[in-house]
């Protein structure tokens, strides 16, 4: 299972996030970033709405996932390239939706090669990455004030 | 269809044709998006708050809680809400990735889901695939 580590800059703020990835996770999260531009209508307005953010982002986070991967390599993203990310993983299952709502396991297996909870699972890691990131700052405050008080002493 | 938004293009905004229900669903995706960013405590947090809707959401807080005001309870009938391509990929945004936070063990729980949104989560990606389908709507 990936995790996701965090980069500060000076002022305690997340800067970026680097991520160990496995090449099952990145061959993945390739295939859902590339979906969305498959179909006729992909333009840039239509890739912004799905994605939140354009081609030049899309095809940059494309180029940087291809394999092939001989093992886990290291990666880095910024904040709106984890968003774009989050948004293809839970994008593409909604495009095998039938009417009625019923979501048809079968062909999304087919068409992207893995299961929707798989979508999921690595949807929730960059969910849990979002979250301790915002945790995580409050620690460093506080343990900064612990070291300049103890300095202080 | 009860769950399918009406969407038209007018330039570069949208214009969608919201029932109540859609709105509350989409206020109820909203809000578990912007309840799980406030660290529980209701207040702005550690600092790092506005990253976690960056990711999540891609856009900013006041971005969030204007377009959450907008579906707020009152709606007793459909209305016609103009919408820029940023707070309709907002809305898709959340409707899509709320349901994630709901995993239990690595698989989706339709009971804690349900008991957050009051809502399923077939309601919330059909409402979403509806938001994206706009070029087979339009003028139809």
């Amino acid at each position: 299972m990936t995790t996701f580590s965090f980069d500060f800059d000076a002022s305690g703020s997340v800067t970026s996030f680097s991520a160990r990835l496995q090449p099952s996770e990145a061959a993945l999260l390739y295939e859902a970033l590339i979906y969305p531009g498959t179909g006729t209508e992909a333009d840039d307005a239509y890739l912004t709405l799905l994605l939140g953010a354009g081609r030049d982002v899309v095809d940059d986070l494309l180029a940087r996932l291809l394999g092939p991967h001989a093992g886990p390599f290291d990666i880095r993203f910024r904040p709106d390239e984890l968003h774009v990310l989050l948004c293809a993983l839970t994008n593409a299952p909604t495009h095998f939706v039938q009417a009625g709502g019923e979501f048809c396991q079968e062909s999304f297996h087919i068409r992207l090669g893995h299961l929707r909870q798989e979508f999921d699972a690595l949807a929730l890691t960059i969910n849990n990455a979002a979250y301790t990131a915002y945790m995580t700052p409050t620690t460093h405050a506080t343990q900064a004030v612990q070291t300049v008080q103890a300095v202080a002493e | 269809m009860r769950l399918s938004v009406r969407l038209t293009r007018d330039g570069d905004e949208f214009i969608a044709w919201v029932r109540p229900y859609q709105a509350d669903v989409l206020h109820r995706a909203l809000t578990v998006l912007l309840d799980g960013a406030d660290g529980g405590d209701g207040g702005d947090g550690g600092g790092n708050g506005d990253i976690t809707l960056a990711i999540r959401l891609g856009a900013s807080r006041e971005t969030v809680q204007a377009l959450t005001e907008r579906f707020a309870v009152g709606w007793t009938e459909s209305r016609e809400l103009r919408l820029t391509l940023g707070e309709l990929h907002l809305m898709h945004s959340a409707l899509t990735g709320a349901p994630v936070l709901f995993l239990e063990r690595g698989l989706f729980s339709e009971r804690a889901f349900h008991e957050a949104t009051d809502s399923y989560r077939e309601h919330f990606d059909e409402l979403a695939l509806s938001l994206v389908n706009y070029p087979h709507q339009d003028g139809s």
